[in-house]
């Protein structure tokens, strides 16, 4: 994994009631700060993604309640919080040549993004002037 | 490995016929001698003891059904006094009553040389300590191995079945080297194992003696690397006796049959023609040696294939396929014959994922609805939903290919289809229950 890259933890979640309070009073109880989140969903369940600021220790709580979870690396980006911020960092990364999976808004000015090819994107990414976002970052400014 | 009982396990196979045919005309002329049920049968088929000359003339007999003994209840099959009876054990009766058997002293010493001869089978030797986790009480399966596994003189552990912590704890304080019960238990024990943080391949446990119910190559491979075991297959059934009837030696090519206590035939099941040698039908059992309870061609629903090539082992006992599914299994959605096994078959071809599953079929007017739930475990989650829409898809054309079906398969959350302690169920036909 790049250590650029962020970690996103993804919940499988079946469509009733209750389900995405559960998960979310799991992180609460453990001491976990979310900092982004989105669902995606179809009639019978949902896939909710999340951004924390200690993926493992979320990982470790949504796992012990008996939940599906998986970890994946994706990009986080600060947009320049101007009319066409968004616009611009996605036309760089398509003049890269990357297809986004997903994109979803955190905190602040942040999004994420994720692709094929994590590693590929962060490197084509790395000589335009986006701002990535770390882990750190993510942790640090939590509170 | 050594042979329990080298003199019939690596006897000639003609010496073999013989003695089967010396004993299959001793049960019937008992049978018909002492069970009203049997004389009467055999009386409207005009056919009398004196007309088995051969191990073939066994089909001139009638097939006895479950209904023969549950109609009979309790001790209307017995061939033997009641107080000649130094045992009785019955069927759980979920449906209505048990079904009853009874068991001689004889008996119940050939029961015991049956089930050592299972447990030495599968490897089990006097220095082993054995945790039995099948049910005790009137079922067959506790007692029956329990006594064949004492008179090897190996340490058992008569656990029972069900609290299944008192069994992991048991697992680390006793040294438990040899594990039995049913293949669903031993999974449930992994699952509830890893649960509670206790690494059972670290354990001096080595072997499983996995009977009672109908299962998987995948099933075993899946017990084998969570409990990192081998796992070794043994059959039986109530009716005919109870554990012992067969059992897997170290070269796990199929269950060694007991021919020297059972007659074995395999039949097709919609004509009651024998298959040939190899291919699968439903089994169909003979006892030979039986005082309390003989039994005339016990059709058992158990479909397997015989193969009577010698074995590795030495052993010259005909060996019986793994029963994987039964003929009462069966479904039949929209018209076409279904078996949950096929099922188990597509998920894995998919992508090779055993999953836990659960096959809902219930009727929307006129129409069989098949549905296959599917509990999402993190081999099959991904973060992109057009992979999850893909997985459901392949799943479900994959079943069509199987099963000739279309199936609506959906996916669930881990740990939302029932598990219990003993036998798994894999199926709700809604159909029945409305």
């Amino acid at each position: 994994m790049s250590d650029r890259a962020v970690k996103q933890l993804s919940v499988f979640i079946e469509n009733k009631s209750g389900r995405v309070s559960e998960v979310t009073s799991v992180l609460g109880d453990a001491g976990v700060n979310i900092r982004g989140f989105s669902v995606s969903d179809t009639a019978d369940y949902g896939i909710l993604r999340l951004v924390v600021d200690d993926p493992e220790a979320a990982e470790e709580a949504l796992r012990s309640s008996g939940f599906t979870v998986r970890e994946d690396d994706v990009i986080c980006i600060d947009l320049p919080d101007v009319p066409g911020g968004l616009a611009g960092v996605l036309k760089l990364v398509a003049s890269a040549g990357v297809n986004i999976e997903y994109v979803y808004s955190l905190v602040s000015t942040y999004v994420v993004i994720n692709v094929a090819d994590v590693d590929r994107a962060l490197h084509l990414l790395s000589d335009k002037p986006v701002r990535l976002v770390s882990q750190e970052e993510l942790a640090a400014s939590a509170g | 490995m050594p042979i329990w009982d080298p003199e019939h396990e690596t006897m000639d196979r003609e010496k073999l016929a013989n003695l089967q045919l010396d004993r299959l005309r001793y049960t019937v002329a008992w049978a018909y001698g002492r069970v009203p049920y049997y004389r009467e049968q055999m009386d409207r088929r005009g056919v009398t003891p004196s007309d088995i000359r051969s191990l073939d003339d066994v089909r001139l007999l009638p097939m006895t059904d479950k209904s023969a003994l549950r109609d009979t209840y309790p001790f209307g099959m017995f061939a033997v006094p009641v107080e000649e009876v130094v045992r009785v054990h019955s069927s759980s009766g979920t449906t209505g009553k048990p079904i009853v058997v009874g068991y001689t002293r004889r008996d119940l010493d050939t029961w015991t040389e049956l089930t050592a001869r299972v447990a030495s089978e599968a490897g089990v030797a006097k220095a082993d300590r054995v945790q039995v986790g099948f049910l005790y009480g009137m079922f067959t399966g506790g007692w029956g191995m329990h006594y064949g596994i004492e008179r090897i003189g190996a340490t058992v552990f008569p656990a029972g079945s069900g609290n299944t912590e008192r069994h992991l704890m048991m697992m680390q304080d006793f040294g438990t080297t040899a594990l039995v019960c049913t293949p669903s238990y031993a999974l449930y024990l992994a699952e509830v194992a890893e649960k509670n943080g206790v690494d059972i391949p670290s354990l001096p446990l080595r072997v499983g003696l996995f009977g009672g119910e109908p299962s998987s190559d995948r099933m075993r491979d899946e017990i084998e690397r969570r409990l990192g075991i081998i796992a070794t297959d043994n059959y039986g059934l109530s009716e005919v006796m109870g554990p012992g009837v067969a059992g897997e030696c170290e070269c796990r090519r199929g269950l060694h049959m007991a021919e020297d206590h059972f007659l074995f035939e395999v039949l097709d099941p919609s004509t009651g023609e024998p298959v040939e040698e190899g291919e699968e039908g439903e089994l169909v059992i003979t006892t030979l040696t039986k005082e309390a309870l003989p039994v005339l061609r016990y059709r058992t629903h158990d479909l397997t294939a015989i193969d009577t090539a010698p074995c590795e082992c030495g052993r010259t006992l005909a060996r019986m396929r793994r029963v994987r599914t039964r003929t009462d299994d069966m479904l039949i959605i929209r018209g076409v014959n279904v078996f949950p096994s096929q099922i188990e078959d597509a998920l894995f071809q998919v992508e090779g994922i055993e999953p836990h599953y659960l096959i809902v079929v219930d009727r929307t007017g006129a129409m069989d609805d098949l549905e296959v739930r599917i509990e999402v475990a993190e081999e099959i989650f991904s973060d992109v939903m057009a992979d999850m829409v893909a997985f459901t898809r392949r799943v479900a054309e994959k079943i069509h290919s199987v099963v000739g079906l279309r199936a609506r398969v959906t996916l669930v959350e881990p740990g939302s289809i029932e598990r219990t302690a003993g036998k798994t169920r894999y199926v709700i036909d809604k159909r029945r229950e409305n």
